[in-house]
């Protein structure tokens, strides 16, 4: 059933929204606060603008191949096996990457609203629900993005404005009183959980996306809103809570939606930000999944990519059990080693596809 | 209740793994059969306590020396 699916550029557009604001609207905020301290905006700010050169970079890799995907790229570049290898690498990162985030929403869930719950079947419920969207395939999910955008930026806005009236802008001073060093370290570490792993979406979209009018625009504008809203929430958390007291939470932007009070009218509004949170955080994982999923089927040859969503499924449940033993081990392993390893991905792979390109138009015009 | 996560697989598995042999799609059948036995065996020695090798610790010995680099 390959190449018989297909979806349209906008539901292309909110995939990418909802990737990038995935995981790191409720985790770059604490990460950032420590990192950057009081410019953690600032780092976000920076983060966009070298985001925005990385996502041109992508678009002009899909421009050069229109119709193949990552493992396609991999077999006509590298060669049959170093390029198996390579995509081999890819479904590694690919599965890593889903079982991660997998394992976050799992202890959100446990340790801020199903406090009696194991964790296993909560990474048991929802992935299940991944599996069965990615049974359907990829045209279910974007229509699902479709449906399901609107709740998102609805819900996200009302904590946003709702959170203004209480902001304290006493609390990100001195301005720029922090290194340049830092300022670049926490960009990095911001593009490392929501821009790099777009590479992922290179299973999507040169080949499954037909119309590309003005691609670079949309794509530009779509991804700078989503950065937007990561400034937004990194902002508001340290202007409102304080930079101390953001990196002491795991989840800040949850604390805030819990503090929020407007004239004792409206208040203890977190749920709405859990369940923004449960529905991009659907898509993230529903995009990792399938990405793993159809380059290994790929891999193997097999009929359609449908008989190993399930086996592969259970895989990623087995491995966010294993991945990561306690909270301390993730924020560690994420800011120590997850940040080469997904820009190794992010810009040293695409960097190398784009060297073999331009030898190989060396050699055809020779 | 990890009997009926058992119980649900299985039955799930088999429902698709005859499918699948229906439609004598022998690879498709062999690689499911193969990487849900994995996922299984995996499951099962993560439940009885054995210790299973985390693959982020590999990852993580080979991106050390990247990362004293940067420090």
């Amino acid at each position: 059933m390959h190449g018989k699916e297909e979806i349209n550029l906008r539901q292309f557009l909110l995939f990418l929204f909802l990737f990038v604001i995935g995981t790191s609207i409720l985790l770059s905020p604490s990460s950032l606060a420590n990192i950057a301290k009081e410019s953690a905006w600032l780092s976000v700010v920076v983060g966009m603008m070298i985001g925005v050169a990385i996502i041109l970079f992508y678009l002009l890799i899909s421009i050069w191949y229109p119709d193949h995907n990552i493992v396609d790229l991999n077999r006509l570049l590298f060669g049959k096996w170093v390029g198996t290898i390579f995509t081999l690498f890819f479904i590694v990162f690919a599965l890593v990457s889903a079982a991660t985030v997998l394992w976050t929403i799992g202890h959100f869930m446990v340790t801020q609203m199903l406090h009696e719950t194991p964790q296993p079947f909560i990474h048991i419920l929802f992935m299940f629900v991944v599996i069965y969207g990615v049974y359907l395939g990829i045209e279910t999910i974007a229509r699902t993005s479709e449906l399901l955008f609107p709740y998102v930026v609805l819900l996200l806005t009302i904590v946003f404005v709702f959170s203004i009236p209480s902001m304290n802008l006493n609390k990100i001073k001195p301005f720029f009183d922090i290194g340049a060093q830092d300022i670049v370290k926490g960009a990095w570490f911001d593009l490392s959980i929501s821009t790099f792993p777009l590479m992922v979406l290179f299973m999507v979209y040169p080949k499954l996306v037909q119309e590309k009018k003005s691609v670079g625009k949309k794509v530009t504008i779509a991804y700078i809103l989503a950065m937007l809203t990561i400034l937004a929430a990194t902002f508001i958390t340290t202007t409102v809570l304080g930079v101390e007291y953001t990196h002491h939470h795991i989840y800040p932007t949850y604390v805030l939606a819990k503090t929020l009070n407007i004239e004792g009218l409206i208040q203890r509004i977190e749920v709405i930000i859990a369940v923004s949170w449960i529905l991009t955080i659907f898509f993230k994982l529903s995009l990792y999944f399938y990405a793993a999923v159809t380059a290994l089927s790929q891999v193997l040859k097999v009929n359609s990519y449908r008989s190993l969503t399930f086996p592969l499924g259970i895989f990623v449940i087995v491995l966010s059990l294993i991945v990561y033993p306690s909270s301390i081990y993730a924020s560690e392993w994420n800011q120590t080693t997850w940040i080469y390893y997904s820009a190794t991905f992010g810009v040293l792979y695409p960097l190398l596809i784009a060297i073999a390109t331009l030898i190989r138009k060396l050699f055809k015009r020779s | 209740m990890w009997v009926i996560l058992y119980g649900v697989i299985l039955s799930i598995s088999w429902i698709q793994i005859r499918a699948l042999w229906k439609q004598s799609l022998k690879r498709d059948s062999f690689f499911y059969i193969f990487t849900m036995g994995l996922s299984l065996t995996i499951l099962i020695l993560s439940q009885l306590g054995l210790p299973i090798p985390n693959p982020l610790d590999g990852i993580s010995i080979v991106y050390d020396p990247v990362h004293s680099l940067f420090q």
